[in-house]
């Protein structure tokens, strides 16, 4: 199955894009994305953002905005997305609404795997500190990658470890938001926010 | 020391306020009790090293990183250039002047714009070649205050002018409804020193040009960040509103032309060459290659807003194509050859919310790159470059697509630095990001309110 999107994605599309791409790559995701051929679209409660997901046998196409066309528009809050999605044309499409319902939930990322691969993607990504340590508090485990010359830590629960560290945020959203916490300096704070930045929006 | 002092006496000074700009061209500096300003000298200041490193809302960059930036928060300088020491005139004890960020050690930092283009000129004039260049400020003046704008969310935004509806230019009675704006604007040019040459009404309804005298790059650009900011002011004690966003709506946007021309250090021009028919020296044919050549990665320096590329428009004065032109309009380089006196390149690209530093040093930078590579010129556009097919030479029109030819573009990255032209980049990739990320409206055809929250006073 082949992702592609429209010719200068918006953010939006870049990130969902990103999504599918690293769904596609877990066993059992393809079968779902099969079955929701058609055409849905994701409408944001709060903002004019949205994307029209088009899949067909071999392909899932991204674009911005809300395709007249398109079988269901689900409006949701994209900070939020579990947050009481409205479905328009669940009546007509029920079935559909079911299956692009299990597309969207994406498969969970292990933060330590996570953390690991980007570590092997981008220790060598301008400023990156000597290495990372991040302790998840749920689960009261700790891992290291890199070298021990002042590692940045970092620590929180499962799930926002492997968000900030599979690229769903950028480090520094959820510092602001609270939801990591830890010892950095600021120069790796920053650099860490354009890595998780750049993976979020599927750039080279 | 003592000329200072005598100059500051003489002027009644008691306060300086300093002023240099940072990448997105916003002004930066501090009031200084004149005895504080002398004892600072010649190091200047010291300010947070965030003033060089935020965008148009004061937000810091927080997803890019410069070797420059201190790693855990801390200071740069704003070293004075007391040849930029002028009074106020409009205030009887305030004194301005000019700076260059550095760092503690007095060295000028890489992110300065007035920096950047000292490097440029410097080697310029290594090579024996001495600018001269002006600008063209096109702004928009409103019947309402800034207060009244911000309060009304930009709505019902009447112009001051606007005789002529449809959109006309040289507009006389247009010209006389502006006239108390601009006569206080003139006043105070003259007070401070600077030169002009005129104004006129132009296309849009409440539009004006003002046209300054040619001087060489940097106290150019120095003239330009201080007009901007004396056309502020003088919006805000006249109460009406002035902006240099780059596009309101209507059909013609505000663009900030620039003309320049090299001379040797005798003063005789270097682009102008009797013995050839066209005039043009080889040197002004290899200068041009080389601006055209990187005119799609110049792009973004000189659009550097989301609101800049709604200039881009078919047959709406803004250049769609990498072109030049013999005395044309349409192309980005308008080639004026009749005269040595006269010989120059019109660049007619740059967005009125232009950095004016960048702008000059990134069109020196692809002239320079044209001579040391000893480029050939392309072969010239002949007639109107509007409308023409889409082809390789269209130009980027959105800021993420500009952003990406900047960073690509070898010769701009071997002649500004890498890391100042990838660092540069990624902050239009912010904008982007922000303008989509933070409720704008995208698919609106017409300046969204973000926009106008984000540029209208402070670009």
């Amino acid at each position: 199955m082949k992702v592609t999107t429209e010719y200068h994605p918006t953010p939006l599309v870049r990130v969902f894009a990103t999504k599918f791409k690293a769904a596609l790559q877990q066993p059992g995701y393809a079968a779902l994305v099969t079955k929701g051929q058609g055409k849905f679209s994701l409408q944001s409660q709060t903002d004019p953002q949205a994307i029209t997901v088009a899949i067909n046998s071999n392909e899932l196409h991204l674009s911005s905005g809300v395709d007249s066309s398109s079988d269901i528009v689900i409006h949701l809050n994209f900070a939020k997305p579990n947050a009481s999605p409205q479905i328009k044309g669940l009546l007509r499409h029920p079935f559909y609404a079911s299956a692009v319902g299990k597309l969207l939930e994406f498969p969970e990322v292990n933060w330590a795997d996570a953390l690991k691969q980007l570590w092997d993607q981008h220790k060598n990504f301008p400023g990156m500190p000597d290495g990372i340590t991040a302790k998840s508090t749920d689960e009261d485990r700790q891992l290291s990658v890199g070298g021990s010359d002042e590692p940045v830590y970092l620590e929180g629960n499962a799930a926002n470890l492997a968000e900030v560290f599979s690229g769903g945020s950028t480090l520094l959203q959820l510092l602001f938001e609270g939801k990591i916490k830890g010892q950095y300096r600021f120069q790796h704070v920053v650099v860490l926010s354009d890595v998780t930045l750049q993976m979020m929006l599927g750039e080279d | 020391m003592d000329d200072l002092q005598d100059w500051m006496d003489q002027h009644h000074i008691a306060v300086v306020r300093t002023h240099a700009t940072n990448l997105e061209g916003t002004g930066i500096g501090k009031h200084l009790k004149r005895d504080k300003f002398l004892s600072y000298l010649p190091k200047g200041h010291g300010m947070s090293d965030m003033a060089m490193a935020m965008d148009h809302t004061g937000a810091p960059h927080m997803t890019m990183w410069h070797h420059e930036r201190e790693a855990n928060l801390g200071d740069i300088y704003l070293r004075p250039d007391l040849d930029t020491l002028i009074y106020d005139g409009t205030d009887p004890d305030l004194g301005h002047c000019i700076g260059d960020l550095t760092n503690a050690a007095g060295q000028p930092l890489e992110l300065c714009p007035r920096s950047i283009l000292k490097k440029i000129t410097n080697r310029m004039s290594d090579a024996g070649y001495q600018a001269s260049c002006t600008f063209e400020l096109e702004f928009y003046i409103f019947q309402e205050s800034f207060n009244d704008l911000r309060a009304a969310k930009y709505r019902h935004m009447t112009p001051i002018s606007a005789v002529q509806q449809g959109g006309g230019i040289y507009n006389l009675r247009n010209a006389f409804q502006v006239k108390p704006f601009m006569k206080e604007l003139v006043k105070r040019m003259e007070w401070q020193g600077i030169a002009w040459e005129g104004w006129n009404d132009e296309a849009g309804a409440g539009q004006v040009e003002l046209n300054l005298c040619p001087l060489p790059p940097i106290q150019m650009a120095d003239t330009v960040v201080r007009v901007k900011q004396m056309v502020y002011e003088v919006g805000c004690d006249l109460g009406h509103a002035a902006t240099f966003m780059a596009n309101l709506g209507s059909s013609f946007g505000s663009g900030m032309h620039m003309h320049h021309s090299l001379h040797n250090e005798a003063g005789e021009s270097l682009f102008y060459d009797a013995s050839k028919e066209d005039s043009r020296s080889e040197l002004m044919q290899q200068w041009t290659a080389g601006i055209v050549d990187t005119l799609p990665g110049a792009v973004s320096f000189l659009c550097p807003t989301v609101n800049s590329y709604r200039r881009f428009k078919q047959f709406a004065a803004v250049p769609m194509i990498q072109s030049w032109g013999d005395d044309n309009k349409s192309t980005a380089l308008r080639l004026l050859s009749g005269s040595a006196k006269a010989s120059r390149i019109e660049h007619r690209l740059a967005a009125a919310d232009v950095n004016p530093y960048l702008a000059l040093a990134v069109t020196f930078a692809g002239g320079l790159a044209g001579v040391e590579e000893n480029l050939p010129l392309a072969p010239e556009h002949k007639g109107l470059a509007w409308g023409v097919p889409a082809s390789a030479k269209d130009l980027p029109i959105n800021i993420k697509a500009a952003a990406e030819r900047t960073k690509k573009d070898t010769l701009l990255n071997n002649m500004l630095g890498e890391s100042l032209v990838h660092y540069w980049a990624k902050t239009r990739e912010a904008e982007w990001l922000a303008f989509h990320a933070e409720g704008a409206d995208t698919a609106s055809q017409t300046p969204t309110l973000w926009e106008y929250q984000r540029y209208f006073e402070l670009v």
